[in-house]
């Protein structure tokens, strides 16, 4: 049967890896190429690779760097960052790399998806989207850089990005980002409640090997790994690891 | 991973990877170059050779693939090349692209391999099951059908990313299952044409493995 999966999320900005708490203050940790390669030769299920600073600027995509990234990696590559279209889209996959994560780009124009989706399939396409609460119970889109996100609707916006041709669907928690302070599986729950018929894959929190078992448990189809995969100990020193075959086979194995 | 694979001894048959514009033949070159250094990426089908393993690559939609096959003058000499009994690898949608069609589009395979494909969500066993079909699932292998696939070992596993699964005619062209629901064909063969469903070239050391050992029983 198929295996769930452990993805291991590595944030970019000017070709230095970072990382962010709350998807702010980003700090260095060094190098993705190097950092690539390590997870892809430890066996990584899949790495996604997302480029927050060209969504900032609004440049094209760094494509000379995607296709040094994508040549490092024997695993699946998910890229995302600054994507608003089929041709750079196909440009992306054409270097290397498996799927492409859009997320400002449908949440402006559903129909981005549909564009993409006809050209490279659903299966290569991922919509991507933050959530936060400010409110105990109350959850909602984060996309400050978007005017009106504020009246969209989650639950609404997941069911639309379905039927418009995404074939995943990548979830990050805002508050909960670089902490590792243990997912919302509540969120998570309410998440695997809409029984959206494409890979659910949630990241945002995760500090243990038991945290990504009970976000599988709760209904994730893969989890985003993000600081807990790259930063150790209470300095936060850089660190990078993915667990091994023994580890795995406890968390996503088939008997 | 990677480079400190060398080959044992035998020469390698070359391979030669189709550039359509259909996806990564750049991934797919590197997971064979780690191996075995005679390998190109061609942009012409005039460039590919005889003796050649042509592997066709893709990540796309159906009838995209198509398109960029004929206009490319692949799809001709794709055909030719099949009738001729040279060997053709196809990966993925490469592989969707060698049978009789797909319910994803209203264009014509290349009609390599008997057979064609099917949406996943059409099929009764798969409800409730995600799709696409995205991950990591194990195969097995009918080493009858496919002699050279003993060597590979058990407990094997792959990336899979797709919506649409083969479905046989009269001939059943799969040599490999995987289970997701039910048994999905995870790989074909027929004449001299191999296909995989899933993608070895970012399949890390089973994906290696699997390349290499097809590439040495054509150079038997």
């Amino acid at each position: 049967m198929l295996e769930k999966r452990v993805i291991p999320t590595l944030l970019m900005d000017q070709r230095r890896l970072v990382k962010t708490r709350g998807f702010r203050n980003a700090s260095y940790l060094g190098d993705p190429i190097n950092v690539a390669k390590i997870f892809s030769e430890s066996g990584a299920n899949e790495l996604i690779i997302l480029d927050i600073g060209v969504g900032r600027t609004r440049q094209e995509p760094d494509y000379d760097y995607i296709e040094v990234l994508a040549s490092e990696c024997f695993v699946p590559l998910t890229y995302g960052g600054g994507i608003r279209n089929a041709g750079q889209a196909s440009r992306i996959t054409g270097l290397g790399v498996e799927k492409v994560a859009i997320r400002t780009a449908w949440l402006e124009d559903a129909s981005t998806l549909s564009a993409v989706s006809d050209r490279l399939g659903a299966q290569s396409v991922v919509a991507s989207m933050d959530l936060v609460s400010h409110e105990p119970g109350v959850t909602s889109i984060y996309a400050p850089h978007i005017t009106g996100s504020g009246t969209l609707d989650w639950k609404e916006m997941l069911t639309l990005c379905v039927e418009r041709g995404a074939g995943e669907v990548l979830i990050q928690d805002v508050q909960r980002d670089g902490k590792m302070c243990g997912p919302d599986l509540g969120l998570v729950g309410q998440l695997a409640e809409l029984d959206l018929t494409v890979p659910l894959v949630v990241g945002g929190g995760v500090g243990s090997l038991s945290d990504l078992k009970s976000l599988l448990a709760a209904g994730a189809d893969a989890v985003a790994v993000g600081a807990f995969f790259v930063l150790h100990g209470p300095h936060r020193a850089v660190l990078v690891w993915y667990p091994n075959d023994e580890e795995m086979h406890d968390l996503v194995g088939v008997a | 991973m990677g480079r400190e694979m060398a080959s044992a001894g035998r020469a390698m048959r070359r391979v030669e990877i189709v550039d359509a514009g259909l996806g990564n033949p750049a991934s797919v070159a590197n997971m064979f170059s780690s191996f075995t250094s005679d390998v190109a990426i061609l942009d012409s089908p005039s460039m590919q050779t005889r003796s050649s393993i042509v592997v066709l690559p893709g990540v796309g939609a159906f009838d995209y693939g198509v398109r960029r096959l004929a206009t490319t003058g692949w799809f001709a000499t794709l055909q030719e090349r099949a009738s001729e009994g040279g060997h053709i690898l196809g990966i993925c949608l490469g592989m969707e692209l060698l049978t009789e069609g797909s319910d994803e589009g209203i264009e014509r395979g290349l009609g390599i391999v008997p057979g064609r494909f099917r949406s996943l969500s059409s099929l009764p066993d798969l409800r409730g099951l995600k799709i696409p079909h995205m991950g990591w699932n194990h195969v097995s292998f009918d080493a009858e059908r496919a002699s050279w696939t003993e060597r590979l070992g058990r407990d094997l596993k792959y990336y899979f990313a797709h919506s649409f699964t083969y479905v046989a005619g009269h001939d059943d062209a799969a040599v490999a299952h995987c289970d997701y629901g039910k048994p999905l064909a995870a790989a074909l063969a027929h004449g001299w044409a191999f296909g995989v469903q899933f993608h070895p070239e970012k399949s890390h050391r089973y994906g290696a493995a699997l390349l290499k050992e097809y590439t040495e029983w054509t150079s038997a």
